[in-house]
This record gives structure tokens, C-alpha cells and sequence, in this order.
């Protein structure tokens, strides 16, 4: 165990040597992420086992990366959800080691060769319940003000708005965070979720703050990339599903089949 | 054709890919990449099977050892596929135990050796050079699956070894 421990440090350190080495960050003046204390909660990517979906980077570094990534991570940065401006909201970047800090830059997200940031998320979600409760109580006291009647469309939204602007005030946002992290070498990202919507909204994020674009390593763009090389694409295209079963039926090679198309051999429940 | 169109069309190759890992972990456990790195397979559970036809699509298999369950054997016979399944992938010298989801490739649970009290920016390189190296093994692995997978001549001998597996597995 010792002796594996040792082999994983020394090949550590070479990898870093090399990464440090790469010409693409050579002279460009960035510099490792100063060593600070951080906290330990269990992470996917930095702590315990690791969950994510792999993309690649399919565009090169685009020239002067530098500046433009200091830019674009101060722009997409994380920021509180503003109730006033009706936000029930709010995506962006922060620090992988301090969830609270926004304050974005390079030497905060580039640890050698690779750029290790998290995405966090905060929503406001209201209590249907309580709110339907806090606007009967509310229409109730206005139309003991009133001294009976009903309220007019236009009244009824206006405390429907109140209601819902006070009861955004007092709730606090959930918070989630996701780790994501890019080896400029290689060209591969490794985002913490498997949610196809935090997947998406990611790599949305991902393309505006860094500018190139990302492809998820599905089957088929592996298969497609291996084919390419190999001069297959026009056999991959027509590549049908094969029945691994003597006794199964074909299927067709489309993404939904046809319910109706089903042999003697239906499953069981088991 | 869309990219998005094609995506899920192509999508039983991860089930065949993740079907055909099981059988190569039941029948002829090293598998040897370009670069002479041999790999053994071991399938763990659970694993989820699934069929693009028929009443019950998806059938979730777990316990002690869902490989040789009688379960697994109907399934496979109805012709169902993996759709996502955890299994160890050994070298010489690092195993790593993971899930894989057929769909995606989507990783979940990948135990990777512990880097100990290391200070982050050690850490996290020691830990994501790992979680790539893994990356590119599986590549690798379904890269051999590719290239018999798209070769006529070698797909007609794998899959009728992969048929006799599955027949094998009914016990008859």
C-alpha cells in the first residue's frame, strides 16, 4: 500500500512537471491557486467517489484565454437572488473551496493544468399551502375594510403580487453546488451531476464564461469520433441494433419502436 | 440526420457495449488494450437490464450476485440489454470500481485509491489525473468493443459466442 501511495505521489509529480510545462500556458503568466484552507464537505469530483458526466472540449484554447477568462468568470459569476427584481433564481460560478466567495479569477480556478470551479445554484421556492393561506387571509381583511363585496381582477392580482413579494422576502433560497473540472491538456471536463437539466445549464454556462464549445461523451460521439478515424461514419450511421438473444425479436433502429411491435416473448414481471 | 436524432438512435451501443463487457467478464476476463495494459472485468451489482419492446422494459437486478440469478438469465433470453451496471475494472496495480449508465456514459460512484492529507491543488490533480486515466481505459475498452462491433467478420463469431453465453445462462 505504502509502496503504491509512493508510485501515485512520484507520478503525480511528473504529470505536474509536464502540465506546467505545457506551451499553451507557458509565458501566458498564470500561476497555481494559492494553498488556503478549505472546507471538507463530501464533493464528486474533489472528495469520496466520484460522480459526473464526461464532455469534451471540442474548440482549441482560443488565443489570449487569459484575459478573456478573468472576464467572463467576473461577469458569470454567482449572485444572490435579488427579490426585488422578482428573481426566484440564480446561476453562476464560485470558488470550489468557498462556496460563499464570488469573487472570481484565474488563480482562484487554475490548479496546474487544470481549471476546477463549481457552479451554484439558489432557488426560491414558495409553499403553495402557505401562500394560498396568506392571500385568503389577506383578501379577508381587505374585504372587512371594504365592508363586503369582492375584489376586482386587477385587485386580486395586486394582492396576489404582495403576498408573493413578502413571502419571498422571508424564505431563504436552497442551495445547491456542483463541481465541475477541465484538463486544458486533454481537452476533457468532468461536470458533478448526472441531471440532464444541470447538465444542460451547465455547459450553457460553460460556453458563454469560456467561449468554446462542449460535447457530451454519449456513446455515439465516441463511436462517431473512433468511426471518423477509422473512415466508418457511413457504417455507423446505418449500424442497426443486433439481438443478443437467439430467441429475441429484431428491433428496428429507431430511438421509440412501435409499441405494437412485440413477439411471442413478452417479458414477465420477475 | 441531426446529431440529436442520431444520439438516441445509436444509443443501444452503450447497452450492447455494457452487455458484451459482461459477457467478456464471464468468458474471457483480460481485456487487452493497444498499449499492452490488460484489464480484468468483474461485474457487481446492481445492473439494470432493459428492452426496447415487450411488457416489462426494465427490469433492476441486485443482492449478492445478480450475474448468475436465474432473473438474469430470463432477462437476457427475452433479450433485454444492460442498461447500466457497476463493475470493477482491475490492472496490475489500481482497481476501480464504478457504475456506468448505457445511455451516457454517465459515471456514478467511481471509487478512486484515497490520496490522503494532501494539500488541494495536490489533491485534486492526483485525483482527476485518476478519474482521466479511468476515462481513457473505458474509451479504450469500448474502442475493442467498436472495432469488432463494426467488423462484419468479427461481429458474426462474437455474437454467436455471445448467443451461446446467453443460452448457456438459461442452464438448458
Amino acid at each position: 500500500m505504502g509502496d503504491e501511495y509512493l508510485g501515485l505521489v512520484i507520478q503525480y509529480h511528473v504529470l505536474v512537471g509536464f502540465l506546467r510545462a505545457d506551451p499553451r500556458l507557458r509565458g501566458c503568466g498564470l500561476s497555481a491557486n494559492q494553498p488556503a484552507e478549505y472546507g471538507e464537505d463530501r464533493m464528486p469530483l474533489s472528495m469520496g467517489v466520484v460522480t459526473a458526466r464526461v464532455w469534451s472540449v471540442i474548440d482549441p484554447l482560443p488565443s489570449g484565454f487569459k484575459e478573456q477568462f478573468e472576464r467572463n468568470l467576473k461577469r458569470h459569476a454567482f449572485r444572490d437572488i435579488d427579490p426585488d427584481k422578482a428573481e426566484m433564481q440564480s446561476l453562476g460560478w464560485v470558488n470550489i473551496r468557498q462556496l460563499l466567495d464570488n469573487r472570481l479569477n484565474l488563480d482562484k480556478v487554475l490548479y496546474g493544468g487544470l481549471i476546477v470551479l463549481a457552479l451554484r445554484i439558489d432557488k426560491l421556492v414558495i409553499n403553495q399551502k402557505v401562500f394560498r393561506a396568506r392571500l385568503a387571509e389577506e383578501t379577508a381583511g381587505i374585504l372587512r375594510e371594504k365592508k363586503g363585496g369582492n375584489l376586482s381582477r386587477e385587485e386580486r392580482l395586486l394582492v396576489e403580487d404582495r403576498v408573493r413579494m413578502g413571502l419571498i422576502r422571508n424564505t431563504q433560497p436552497t442551495t445547491a453546488v456542483y463541481e465541475a473540472s477541465w484538463d486544458l491538456q486533454k481537452g476533457v471536463v468532468f461536470f458533478g451531476t448526472t441531471s440532464e437539466r444541470m447538465n444542460l445549464a451547465f455547459s450553457d454556462l460553460f460556453t458563454e464564461t469560456f467561449q468554446v464549445s462542449l460535447e457530451p461523451r454519449f456513446p455515439y460521439m465516441r463511436a462517431s469520433r473512433w468511426a471518423r478515424k477509422q473512415g466508418l461514419e457511413p457504417e455507423l450511421v446505418e449500424l442497426l441494433p443486433t439481438p443478443f438473444s437467439p430467441a429475441a425479436p429484431a428491433v428496428t433502429n429507431s430511438p421509440q419502436p412501435d409499441p405494437g411491435h412485440e413477439s411471442d416473448l413478452k417479458s414477465k414481471e420477475i | 440526420m441531426g446529431v440529436l436524432e442520431l444520439i438516441q438512435q445509436k444509443s443501444f451501443l452503450g447497452r450492447e457495449f455494457l452487455t458484451w463487457l459482461w459477457w467478456r467478464a464471464e468468458c474471457n476476463k483480460r481485456i487487452t488494450c493497444g498499449d499492452d495494459a490488460s484489464f480484468e472485468v468483474e461485474i457487481l451489482g446492481p445492473i439494470l437490464l432493459d428492452a426496447q419492446y415487450g411488457d416489462t422494459r426494465v427490469l433492476a437486478l441486485k443482492g449478492d450476485s445478480p450475474t448468475t440469478s436465474p432473473e438474469a438469465a430470463v432477462a437476457l433470453i427475452q433479450g433485454k440489454k444492460t442498461k447500466r451496471m457497476k463493475f470493477t475494472l482491475s490492472t496490475d496495480q489500481l482497481d476501480w470500481t464504478v457504475t456506468v449508465d448505457g445511455e451516457n456514459f454517465d459515471i456514478t460512484g467511481l471509487s478512486i485509491p484515497d490520496p490522503g492529507r494532501l494539500p488541494f491543488e495536490d489533491r485534486i490533480n492526483l485525483r482527476m489525473e485518476m478519474v482521466v486515466h479511468f476515462e481513457e481505459v473505458l474509451q479504450a475498452i469500448f474502442e475493442i468493443f467498436l472495432e469488432a462491433r463494426m467488423d462484419e467478420n468479427i461481429w458474426k463469431v462474437e455474437l454467436s459466442a455471445i448467443q451461446d453465453w446467453v443460452r448457456h445462462k438459461d442452464g438448458s
